[in-house]
């Protein structure tokens, strides 16, 4: 134990970066704390609504800045000699002083984590109207406990390595985003170079951004995607792997690493020059790529882009080496080795044109593909796209036409042509080759109109009712459902499962009829009310992941599906309206209510929402609405004309809104109707 | 016990000791004498285990030292570049000390704490170098180390601080047989201290040697005869000459030879005058060095 851990260097950890510690505590879950009493507060009259990851604790991202200051303080003693010395003097192993000292800097980020998330969940259960998303539960402190032990193990590697705190800073953000900004290159060059192949498909999306926890933590915050955080399971087990490498080697170079480095640039000069070459790739890599795309596109290199990009790796190259070295003669005699970047380029350039060059003749004829499947990165798909229709087919035909199609699309690469302003009439498609040898190709075919419709009805075809009909998603491959209503969409995550889960059992054991109908998504939504005569429907549209792909199904829920509508009506009935009836009849002057917005599920008209002036309704409609709000709701869930209504009104200078369900009769809702409109 | 066998230590291409081989034995106080660059400070770095020797072995007790931390337990060492944790006192350095070395004593520490009369309280950062040093000290002594290892430790201390550190070193020596290794540029600031010299030239011990011996084994003679005389005088009768000078009827000279047979022998010759002189530990040194083929004043200040 001693030998690899020791309690009392991991107390002397603890206390060594205090200071650090308390400042970014205070910060983090000050910051944290203040997000739900705000929300809170501003939305205390509002309708009960969902937080979910993306809004649970949104200052949390802060601390994967914060995450390097705390390997920065502990490991400062590297980059001083005095300091080096006295920590090498100690008499304890090189391996006990950095397990004690690496643990010491997890506890305190895992606990700021870990308590903060414990304090921000506290402070949203204060509040009656707002509800935690099941998701956001789970992936805020397991998200950030991972994606900081990886950025604290990138920052421990590169202080293993380099003895100035320029250096360390340098090294850190080399080792972050080298592979990313290498792979960005490739990619940008792979897809000017040879637009019909898709390098996702082929890699895995491994060389996509979005492979890149820390990227897609604030992705997740800015653009509130958290189904990628969701869905990615291999991003997590890739950022772990690389987190345990990573300290694995930092231990490694901590045990080898010799005090006298401290205050040192490098571990030994050759290393320096390869850092410093390696700063300066990317740079070069995007000069390169610029200079490729427009080699492979045939357009014009610009001279004042290639020379700004010239410069700026120049910079890079020759700042580095004066700022960690401070010296001008050091700088100059390093000139000769910008030729190991240079060397670099061409590596990478001929990386490319090798790629290019196998991937354009890479053209299986029918005989050797052994099967293919259409996919489609658009976002659009449906359940039963993802499961059965993009499903791997066999057929002669298509597989012949998919190669003839692949071929064409090569030989227009060769041509250098560009499918979207040549070929008018054709079309490409996303397709896999499966090939008799095993390997399997992501490539855009390009075809003629009438071959891409012969294609995609062989693979339709391929599809029979039985599997088309008979998938539906499982729980654990739903992000979320929207039942029936928009306004639904974050509210009741627990019931709306429960609806969920009694859908699915009542699916199977519906007829091949009925479960068309339940999957035929009606071409627009019927609305109800005077003149549109269309017909009505109840729905649950559900989304989530499948395979790494993401899926979006609409499923309405005809009348043979009683139990569903039943659960459905529930979900609506389970609310309490106690609070909220109150406030409404608070509002003295009805005059202060500006305008509601209502949605109703009638079994006579469908779904149904509204929004109505509340000053042009007579007041005996108006007294008989309050009367049906304050009604008592049945309480065998049968009622018909489920209701959920806005009501919005001024409250001073503010809009304020509150939301009731109830049960409107059908005269009332007949009565309403003329008095609605957009 | 200290074995040094036959260790180089290089940085990148210089090279700091040079196949060095030396043996201190546990419970002297022993001197490492060089100037600038000698390989003093490396080689204190290398027996307290910051550095792994380039080759060669280091052993303590036996033991080898690198990532050893039962033998690193048993030293203290008090470089020449202190280091201390930010913003700490002397009781916060303590606690410290106390965490991380098995021996550390507390009452120990409080006692010297006393004797140096410092304030522990006190944040180090206002303390001069001369107390930054005896804090130092005070608490690589409070460890209670069998070996203790001084880099230029008497730097920055006014003479009667220098006095009172050494005189607590003897004590340590005395009373727990601490081994000492204590650095210095300065060989008149080791001369009354060391029990053992060795010195440092070049990456390399050139000359290793116990002081009273050594002190002991040289001696100025001056002499003075009423007839004319020359070296041979001396040298027909057995007295061998390291240095010889002669002004008039009075010669001054330096051997090694037996004091009390020589000075037997010269009184049989009836001299007008005879004085025996101790020489100083630099003379003798000089001498040494001479007679092993180096200029003493490339090597020592």
């Amino acid at each position: 134990m001693n030998k690899f851990f020791n309690p009392k260097i991991y107390l002397e950890g603890i206390k060594k970066i205090k200071v650090t510690g308390i400042a970014c505590s205070i910060i983090i879950i000050v910051l944290n704390a203040i997000v739900p009493i705000i929300y809170g507060i501003a939305n205390f009259r509002n309708t009960i609504s969902i937080i979910s990851a993306d809004k649970f604790a949104y200052p949390m991202a802060l601390i994967m800045f914060l995450a390097p200051l705390f390997v920065l303080n502990m490991f400062s003693f590297l980059n001083k000699r005095n300091e080096s010395d006295f920590y090498h003097a100690i008499p304890y192993t090189r391996i006990c002083v950095y397990v004690s000292f690496m643990a010491a800097i997890l506890t305190w980020i895992w606990g700021i984590i870990l308590v903060s998330c414990a304090v921000t969940t506290l402070l949203w259960q204060v509040f009656p109207n707002v509800q935690l998303g099941f998701s956001a539960l789970w992936i805020i402190p397991v998200s950030y406990i991972l994606v900081t032990t990886f950025i604290v193990s990138i920052m421990t590697f590169s202080m293993m390595l380099t003895g100035t705190t320029f250096t360390n800073l340098c090294t850190a953000a080399l080792s972050m985003f080298l592979t990313r900004a290498v792979g960005m290159m490739v990619t940008s060059c792979m897809s000017t170079a040879v637009w019909a192949f898709d390098i996702n498909y082929s890699t895995g999306a491994f060389f996509s951004i979005d492979f890149f926890l820390p990227y897609a933590i604030l992705k997740m915050l800015f653009m509130g995607d958290v189904s990628n955080l969701l869905s990615q399971q291999a991003l997590y087990i890739w950022t772990a792997c690389i987190t345990v490498v990573m300290l694995g080697i930092s231990g490694f170079l901590y045990w080898r690493r010799r005090s006298e480095i401290a205050g040192m640039t490098a571990t030994s000069p050759v290393m320096h020059h390869v850092i410093r070459c390696l700063i300066t790739l990317p740079f070069a890599l995007i000069l390169t790529s610029y200079l490729i795309s427009s080699a492979y596109s045939r357009s014009n290199i610009d001279s004042t882009v290639f020379i700004l990009l010239t410069v700026l790796t120049l910079l890079v190259y020759f700042i580095y080496e004066l700022v960690s070295t401070k010296s001008w003669r050091k700088m100059l005699r390093s000139t000769p080795l910008l030729l190991t970047v240079v060397a670099g380029c061409l590596i990478f350039t001929a990386g490319i044109n090798i790629s290019y060059q196998m991937i354009v003749n890479d053209t299986p004829d029918p005989e050797d593909i052994k099967s293919i499947r259409i996919y489609n990165d658009a976002s659009d798909n449906t359940y039963e796209d993802l499961t059965t229709r993009y499903s791997w087919i066999s057929n002669d035909e298509a597989i012949t036409i998919a190669a003839n199609g692949l071929k064409k699309a090569m030989e227009s690469v060769k041509d250098g042509k560009r499918y979207w302003n040549i070929y008018d009439d054709y079309q490409t498609i996303d397709v896999a080759f499966k090939t008799a040898g095993g390997r399997v190709l992501g490539r855009k075919v390009l075809l003629k109109r009438e071959d891409a419709g012969r294609l995609y009805q062989l693979c339709e075809a391929a599809v029979t009712d039985s599997s088309y009909y008979s998938v539906l998603p499982d729980m654990s491959e739903i992000n979320d459902i929207i039942v029936n209503v928009q306004s639904f969409e974050n509210s009741f995550p627990d019931d709306k499962r429960t609806v969920w889960l009694v859908f699915t059992e009542e699916y199977k054991t519906l007829t091949l009829e009925q479960k068309m109908l339940v999957k035929t998504t009606p071409m627009k939504v019927p609305r109800a009310y005077a003149g549109s005569g269309s017909e009505a429907y109840i729905y649950l549209s559900v989304s989530g992941v499948y395979n790494g792909d993401y899926f979006s199904s609409l499923y309405t829920v005809p009348d043979c599906m009683p139990k569903t509508q039943k659960a459905i009506r529930d979900l609506y009935f389970n609310y309490s309206n106690e609070k909220e009836i109150a406030e409404i009849l608070a509002i003295e002057d009805s005059e202060q209510v500006t305008s509601i917005r209502f949605t109703c599920i009638s079994s006579e008209f469908g779904t149904v929402w509204e929004s109505l002036d509340l000053s042009v309704l007579p007041q005996s409609t108006q007294d008989r609405l309050i009367g049906e709000i304050k009604a008592e709701k049945p309480t065998d869930g049968t009622a018909e004309n489920l209701t959920e209504m806005v009501f919005i009104y001024m409250d001073g200078d503010y809009y304020e809104s509150v939301t009731v369900y109830f049960t409107m009769s059908r005269d009332l809702l007949t009565e309403l109707m003329p008095y609605g409109g957009y | 016990m200290i074995i040094a066998d036959n260790v180089t230590m290089k940085f990148d291409k210089f090279i700091a000791l040079n196949h060095m081989s030396c043996k201190i034995p546990e419970g002297c106080i022993y001197g490492l004498v060089g100037s600038n660059g000698a390989g003093k400070s490396t080689f204190l770095r290398l027996i307290s285990g910051v550095f792994r020797p380039s080759s060669g072995t280091i052993t303590l007790d036996d033991d080898p030292l690198y990532e050893n931390p039962a033998a690193k337990s048993k030293m203290a060492f008090v470089p020449d570049d202190l280091y201390f944790l930010p913003q700490a006192n002397m009781k916060k350095m303590a606690d410290f000390y106390h965490a991380i070395y098995p021996n550390f004593s507390m009452d120990r520490f409080r006692e010297l704490v006393a004797v140096f009369k410092l304030n522990p309280e006190a944040n180090l950062n206002t303390f001069s170098k001369g107390m930054k040093r005896q804090a130092a000290t005070i608490l690589a002594l409070a460890t209670l180390p069998k070996y203790l290892y001084f880099d230029e430790t008497f730097d920055g201390l006014d003479p009667v601080m220098r006095n009172v550190v050494k005189q607590v070193i003897y004590n340590d020596v005395l009373e727990r047989q601490t081994t000492t290794i204590i650095t210095s540029h300065s060989l008149r600031e080791l001369e009354d201290t060391c029990d053992q010299l060795a010195l440092l030239h070049k990456g390399g011990v050139v000359f290793e040697s116990d002081i009273q011996n050594l002190k002991t084994s040289m001696y100025t003679v001056q002499i003075a005869f009423a007839n004319p005389f020359d070296r041979h005088v001396f040298e027909d009768r057995g007295i061998e000459l390291v240095s010889y000078s002669q002004l008039g009827s009075v010669c001054t000279f330096i051997t090694k030879s037996d004091k009390e047979n020589t000075v037997s022998t010269l009184r049989e010759l009836n001299p007008l005058l005879l004085d025996v002189l101790p020489l100083s530990l630099e003379e003798v040194f000089v001498y040494e060095m001479e007679a092993l083929g180096y200029a003493f004043k490339d090597i020592v200040e």
